[in-house]
């Protein structure tokens, strides 16, 4: 047979042995109908001129920790005063490009984890795998259908999605290379983007991980699991995994459940692995707690075996493990702790090399011998001792004593705690009066860093003693946290829309994050308790969710206990590790497709746009401190939500902070009305750090309050807003006028009250008879009011271009 | 019509007024405490609840007959009431203005449970009369004295929500007899005769129906249009409560909507709702069909409590509640069904509803009403169950009955639904469908059979549309899936060397090589 | 008691010992220092901060301070004991991060309308979180900072020294400032 070869159709008269491989046979249904939207994949310049218009209201607020750049031989370079660098560089440009250095870490982590999971699912379960979210969840992928335009129905679709971050990661990090962005916004608009980048790589780990190790589907009702120091039983051998990746912990548990033996087993987490675990394991699993509880959970002697993996994780763990004749398993290349590789070894080398002490520990990044290993030593370890060792700071008071007596107060620690903890005046209080009660008191705020003791001249276990001090009260710290349940439905959505329009919703908090606390940990329950009782729908995840299963009442309940765990009024809805946390973007994304069918195909600029305008919700870290954070904030921040931070937030550098009284910032073009409309400051901030609770209370309740709310919806949050403001504040907050559109805004109790007040102070005119406003608010009430600040979309539903 | 009376206080009883706001009351007032329960073991008293008579009632006088922020407690008050025990309670209110009428009583009376329940301490249940109060005792140790303080922080409110209450006095009586008397001779009579207005009232019966765009904050061009036959889809708003709230605002978002003329009244299409929705929706659309699941139908915002969809295969329109996490007969849950529809866009195919509108004697009249259902969940099914005619409620599947579509056309063809024959509208005895025809033989036996004298192993015939799992090579038995271009000529496919007599004709294919890549000598890939 | 040249007066020592900048540090001044500075300021404000509500003795002062005639903007909830005296601030929601970045603007009017603030005077804050917001205006600004804290802020223009170790110096100190304006 002879056939040209050209481009082009042509005919073949024969074909002799040819094999034809066809690659995807798909049903034309099956392929995604929706319109491409104008941003599939975007890049940096794609959605810039979006970050600009945020930036633009949202002015950057930087407050550097250093004056100083050394990144380059050109240096050190003074930068105090906004002077310039060697390269030409100032201050705030230098910290533009730290935020952004540090938003790409967190992306990378995320990244890195998402990476790792989905090649390791793809290969154990193939391709094709479905992603199957449960019959409630129709839109399974917010996020990555909004930012890159796929519509992901199997494992294999998701690697699309992968692939694009990664690429973005190599752009915006190679831009903060030195004499590349000149001006601070474009570095905004950098972290920005490869935060958006963050929420997708967090989506794809979380859904990768639910449908391949069958975690629970977007459930409201998951089991509760015991949380806290000390919920193992000590006559039990202990394994004790620490950091974010379940493929690790999840092989031990399968191991043991094959062996029939996971009842002769405690087996713990601490931080997001311990999540994850117990979203795999029903329940079963135990969390120790947060990364603040790594060093209690060494130091009292509890593992018998430690494994590590990634992220957050001390880095001096196998230095502390090796203190207490603990062995360690690292599994992460990210952390290999300069261990010998036993990757090839047989199970048995590895377990009698770790259990002789011949070796502190091994690097074994191969899941299913971690499986193996760990109860084996475990096992070993703990016939050594025979449960003795644990739960014991010191091996009895006289050894706590000494430690104290040997304070001389001379405050090194306090200078060096990130608290400025008042050590010396705990030991000094002990000293005199042998009584351990201030002591026991530092505790409740302390995160066992360790940094105390590095500073302290007589090197004295200062963690030890705090510890020690507290240890009854410690020990009791523990409770019942509900497991993690993934995706919110889009039927809890699609029943929240007529309360929160009725005004029975005031808006939805969202508290996720680290725990630096700024205080006792206990003050989160109690802000978040403020906002249960007045019917707000609370989501957690990640090291809040574990801090709150950790805080019990006077009847010995936490906050799980007493609140359902539905995405609905008064709920409280854990969504799981930090990487669930994409769930809680994707809620918010999903209302503009549920409700107001927004396409989401490649269409972030308008969702965000929807968002900002209409969704009122706020993210909440009361204790941040990971550069994970830091890029889930500002993804959340280019979203359209902002975020309130505790004061260890303001360390983060950078702020979005509006300024309420530039009027010419505050508007929107309304579409219904074909005009532009100066609007009330809400949000008036996307990023903002608060020092206490009380203050964090009012600034959560003022953030929820939206452009697009009706006359009830904004009726509650006003109410609330109020209420919390006399209560913590002592008196009506100072801008609570401007949010007033009409009297049917106005809380019904204080109807008379404030009407009084918005004439004798500031000036309104209010029509007596019929108890109406007739001047004075920024803006009429309008139900059909349709704001948007984007240009394209104005056009898009005027059929126009916008008014100037 | 129930006569509106003042109550008569009988001789002798123990009686209290007071009238006027205090200057502050025993309690806090908050809509945060909406959701506070009170235990028994918290409860200083109980009352009505499943064990004493109780009732609430508001309504409509002559302003002249109401004395504005009065109360009046006949029988004991808190101060001599035992602890822990239940008594009975009834809640009187008087209300008048110039645009109060008896309509407005029930949507007003509904508003007595929510700002009761702002009320610190103070828990108020259901309502009409199966009311159940209870007080705590906290409320009590925080010096809430009398009944006629929560009297009074209640009217307070009622004044403040609804201004068109110009005035209003309350009437709670604590004693039994008085509380039995009423609730037989005054209250249960007026109850039932608002039921029965609601049952009677049509939409030819009122001069306008009320819109509601409070959704559109969220959906920008939905326009609910509710009438006396159609209550909104969310399930918050009768005809009544829009009237209300068109009176406390004429300019927000509820609003009256003139009908107009009646283009349409099967379907329910008026001149003026046409306008009105033309107007709110941004020219969205210009025409609904208020009773109509294929033309024009009514949009919705994405909280309707259950989706209505069109099974073409059986010419009938099923019914999905939201809560429901199984795939309908058509293969889809309720979430990918209502990703269709919503936002405020006309969609014809699905149709978001309330659960009220299956009592409404107009449901989808258009279409044939009840007569064109042919699938509901059971749940679902039990709620409605009474307002279904007789003769189909045995005709319309649930899950148990079908789960496919196969399943369904066997149960529908077994129970003699009128889809099969063809649907007769009951509204005016039209038929309007024809029914199900023969269905057309697939074609594919007769290339089967094809295929069949050619291959050696003959794989069954399967529907066009199912996916090749497996990459094709010459060695396996293969599905083809149905290619419709009719382009090429005929293509022989030898088989490979080892494996006898599998030839694999492709007959009016197109094929598209998206890349050749021509190898050295090694193979021969369709070259000499 | 006023702090006499002879007494012993304490180091300026970092609150945080690794918070370190090329920068000047702050001056560590003592009450007559700030008294001569409140006198020269054409618009002088104090910002109270959130620990407040932990120090009764704060709360006394800063009403002080007020009855005097400075002005109080109120942060992190410390409006709620100080209007309980009597003091009314002219700003109680706004949290410190975003009063800074009013600060940061010169073309703010200030809470009350006639112009920016030039001269801060900070008291009861958390450390860390007030270091911050001195780090932000001492670079991007010119406002004259005062930090009237227990622990020494080194990005502050003028701050107390380190009074960690004697709580009685701190207040005596700070009483002899409101008493001497």
């Amino acid at each position: 047979m002879a056939f040209e070869l050209r481009e082009g159709i042509f005919a073949i008269d024969e074909m002799r042995n040819v094999s034809i491989k066809i690659g995807k046979v798909i049903e034309e249904a099956e392929e995604w109908a929706e319109e491409m939207g104008p941003t599939p994949k975007p890049g940096i310049i794609e959605l810039r001129k979006w970050d600009m218009k945020l930036l633009e209201r949202y002015e950057p607020f930087y407050a550097p920790v250093q004056d100083f750049c050394n990144l380059c031989t050109m240096g050190p370079c003074d930068l105090s005063q906004n002077k310039k660098g060697a390269c030409g560089i100032d201050l705030k440009t230098a910290k533009a490009r730290l935020v952004t250095i540090a938003c790409c870490i967190g992306a990378a982590s995320h990244g890195g984890h998402a990476r790792h999971l989905l090649d390791h699912l793809i290969e154990e379960l193939g391709e094709d795998y479905p992603i199957d979210l449960g019959g409630n969840v129709n839109v399974e992928a917010p996020i990555i259908r909004t930012v890159v335009g796929i519509r992901p129905r199997t494992l294999g679709d998701l690697r699309e999605a992968m692939e694009w971050a990664e690429r973005e990661l190599m752009r915006v990090l190679h831009a903060t290379h030195i004499g590349n962005e000149e001006s601070y916004l474009d570095y905004e608009s950098k972290a920005m983007h490869i935060s958006m980048v963050d929420h997708v790589v967090m989506e794809i780990a979380d859904i990768a991980q639910i449908v391949a190790y069958n975690m629970p589907k977007a459930e409201p009702n998951v089991p509760l699991t015991d949380t806290g120091f000390g919920i193992v039983d000590k006559n039990k051998p202990v394994i004790v995994v620490v950091g974010h990746n379940v493929l690790y912990s999840k092989p031990i548990l399968d191991y043991l459940e094959e062996m029939g033996r996971l009842d002769d087993f405690e087996i713990a987490g601490l931080c997001c692995t311990a999540h994850d675990m117990t979203r795999v394991s029903g329940g079963r699993a135990k969390i120790f707690g947060p990364i603040s509880y790594q060093l209690r959970v060494i130091r009292s002697g509890i593992p018998d075996v430690m494994i590590s993996d990634e992220q957050c994780i001390r880095a001096d763990l196998l230095q502390a493990c090796k203190a207490m004749g603990i062995p360690l398993i690292a599994t992460s290349d990210a952390a290999a702790r300069g261990l010998p590789d036993a990757s090839d070894w047989p199970v048995e080398k590895i377990v009698n090399a770790l259990v002789s002490g011949e070796l502190p520990g091994v690097f074994l990044p191969v899941p299913e011998k971690v499986g193996q290993v760990a109860p084996l030593v475990a096992e070993a370890i703990f016939k050594k001792h025979g449960g003795n060792r644990k739960y014991r700071f010191f091996a009895n008071d006289e050894e706590l004593w000494n430690e104290i007596n040997k304070c001389t107060q001379c405050m090194s620690c306090v200078f060096t705690c990130p608290h400025n903890l008042r050590i010396d005046q705990g030991m000094a209080h002990a000293q005199k009066t042998k009584d351990l009660s201030k002591l026991a008191k530092l505790e409740e705020q302390c995160i066992a860093c360790g940094k105390c003791e590095q500073a302290c001249p007589k090197n004295i276990k200062i963690i030890n003693v705090i510890m020690a001090s507290n240890f009854d009260r410690l020990y009791n710290k523990k409770g019942k946290m509900r497991v993690g349940r993934g995706p919110i439905q889009d039927t809890e959505i699609r029943n929240v829309g007529q309360p929160i329009v009725m005004g029975q919703i005031p808006g939805v908090i969202a508290a996720v994050g680290c725990v630096n606390y700024p205080d006792e940990a206990k003050s989160l329950r109690e802000i978040l308790e403020e906002f249960v009782k007045r019917r707000y729908i609370v989501v957690t995840s990640g090291c809040h969710a574990m801090t709150l299963g950790m805080i019990t009442d006077e009847e010995g309940q936490t906050l799980y206990e007493k609140t359902p765990g539905d995405f609905d009024a008064g709920g409280l809805a854990n969504v799981g590790s930090c990487v669930a946390n994409s769930h809680i973007a994707g809620a918010a994304i999903k209302i503009a497709n549920i409700f107001a069918m927004r396409p989401l195909r490649g269409n972030y600029a308008e969702i965000a746009d929807y968002v900002l305008n209409r969704v009122g919700a706020v993210g909440f870290s009361w204790g941040p401190y990971s550069h994970k954070a830091a890029a889930i904030a500002t993804g959340f921040n280019r979203l359209g939500v902002p975020v309130v931070v505790g004061p260890h937030g303001a360390k983060y550098r950078r702020a979005y902070l509006g300024k309420y009284f530039k009027k010419e910032k505050w508007w929107v073009y309304d579409i219904k009305t074909r005009s532009k409309v100066p609007i009330e400051p809400a949000p008036d901030a996307l990023l903002v750090a608060v020092e206490t609770k009380e203050e964090a209370i009012v600034q959560l309740a003022r953030l929820c309050i939206r452009p697009n709310d009706t006359s009830l919806g904004r009726q509650i949050k006003l109410t609330h807003y109020l209420e919390l403001s006399q209560k913590y504040l002592g008196k009506l907050p100072d801008d609570w006028h401007l949010f007033v559109r009409s009297e049917a805004d106005l809380p019904l109790k204080m109807k008379d009250e404030l009407l009084h007040i918005l004439e004798s102070e500031y000036g309104w005119k209010i029509d007596w008879d019929k108890k109406k406003i007739l001047e004075g608010p920024i803006r009429k009430y309008d139900a059909g009011f349709n704001p948007t600040i984007v240009e394209e979309v104005y056009e898009k539903y005027a059929g126009e271009k916008p008014p100037q | 019509m129930a006569e509106r009376k003042r109550v008569e206080v009988p001789e002798g009883v123990k009686k209290k007024e007071v009238s006027g706001v205090p200057e502050s009351f025993p309690f806090e007032i908050s809509p945060m405490f909406e959701g506070e329960r009170v235990r028994k073991g918290d409860m200083y008293v109980e009352l009505g609840g499943p064990s004493q008579p109780g009732f609430e009632l508001v309504i409509a006088l002559p302003k002249d007959q109401v004395e504005d922020m009065k109360v009046t407690l006949i029988g004991p008050d808190l101060d001599e009431m035992e602890e822990g025990k239940a008594y009975p309670y009834a809640m009187i209110y008087y209300v008048a203005g110039d645009q109060v009428d008896n309509d407005l009583e029930p949507v007003i009376e509904r508003r007595n449970h929510d700002f009761q329940n702002y009320i610190e301490g103070y828990m108020h249940l259901n309502q009409r009369y199966d009311i159940w109060i209870r007080i705590s005792k906290g409320a009590i140790k925080k010096g809430l004295k009398s009944l006629t303080e929560i009297a009074l922080a209640t009217m307070f409110l009622f004044k403040n929500e609804l201004p068109f209450i110009e005035k209003i006095e309350a009437v709670y009586i604590t004693d039994k007899e008085l509380v039995e008397k009423l609730l037989n001779e005054m209250a249960m009579p007026i109850y039932e005769e608002r039921d029965a207005r609601v049952e009677q009232l049509h939409d030819e019966d009122v001069e306008e129906f009320y819109s509601c765009t409070l959704c559109q904050s969220f959906a920008p061009t939905n326009v609910c249009v509710i009438s006396p036959d159609r209550p909104s889809l969310c399930g918050a708003i009768t005809w009544f409560d829009g009237r209300a709230a068109a009176r406390v605002d004429p300019e927000g978002p509820n609003r009256a909507v003139p009908k107009g003329e009646c283009i349409d009244p099967i379907g329910g299409e008026y001149t003026g709702v046409n306008e009105f929705a033309k107007e709110e929706s941004g020219g969205e659309y210009d025409r609904i069909k208020l009773h109509s699941f294929f033309e024009y139908p009514h949009t919705s915002c994405g909280c309707f409590e259950v989706i209505g969809f069109y099974m073409p295969e059986v010419d009938g329109i099923g019914w999905v509640h939201r809560g429901y996490p199984d795939p309908a007969p058509n293969g889809l849950t309720f979430s990918t069904m209502a990703g269709q529809t919503g936002g405020g866009k006309q969609v014809v195919g699905f149709l978001g509803i309330g659960i009220a509108y299956f009592r409404s004697k107009k449901f989808i009249q258009a279409d044939g009403g009840w007569y064109r259902v042919v699938w509901m969940p059971k749940e679902l099914k039990e709620r409605v169950l009474k307002y279904i005619p007789e003769d189909m409620r045995d005709k319309i599947a649930t899950e148990e009955d079908a789960k496919t579509i196969e399943e369904l056309k066997e149960f529908l063809k077994k129970v003699n639904h009128p889809v099969v024959t063809g649907v007769v509208r009951p509204v005016d005895g039209k038929k309007i469908t024809e029914g199900w025809k023969e269905e057309e033989e697939e074609k594919v036996e007769e290339v089967v059979e094809e295929k069949a004298e050619e291959a050696a192993p003959a794989e069954a015939a399967q529907p066009a549309a199912q996916p090749v799992q497996q990459p094709m090579m010459p060695m396996q038995p293969v599905q083809m899936p149905a290619i419709p271009q009719i382009q090429m000529p005929q293509i022989q496919l030898p088989a490979a060397g080892q494996q006898p007599g599998i030839k694999l004709i492709i007959k009016d294919a197109k094929i598209i090589i998206d890349k050749v890549i021509i190898r050295g000598k090694e193979e021969k890939k369709g070259g000499k | 008691m006023a702090v006499k040249k002879e007494d012993k007066f304490p180091v300026a020592r970092r609150y945080q010992i690794a918070d370190v900048q090329v920068s000047r540090e702050a001056t560590a001044v003592k009450p007559q220092v700030v008294v001569n500075l409140i006198k020269k300021a054409k618009h002088p404000v104090l910002i109270t901060g959130g620990q407040l509500l932990k120090d009764e003795k704060l709360v006394e002062i800063a009403v002080k301070f007020y009855e005097k005639g400075i002005p109080i903007i109120a942060t992190g909830g410390s409006s709620k004991p100080l209007i309980e005296k009597g003091v009314k601030p002219q700003s109680v929601v706004f949290t410190l991060h975003q009063v800074t970045q009013f600060l940061l603007d010169e073309e703010w009017k200030g809470f009350d309308g006639k112009g920016n603030y030039d001269l801060v005077l900070f008291m009861g804050f958390l450390p860390y979180y007030l270091s911050r917001m001195l780090s932000a205006l001492k670079h991007f600004s010119k406002i004259t900072t005062v930090a009237l804290e227990e622990f020494y802020q080194p990005h502050a223009k003028f701050s107390f020294t380190n009074l960690t170790a004697n709580k009685d110096m701190y207040y005596s100190m700070l009483e002899e400032i409101v008493n001497n304006l």
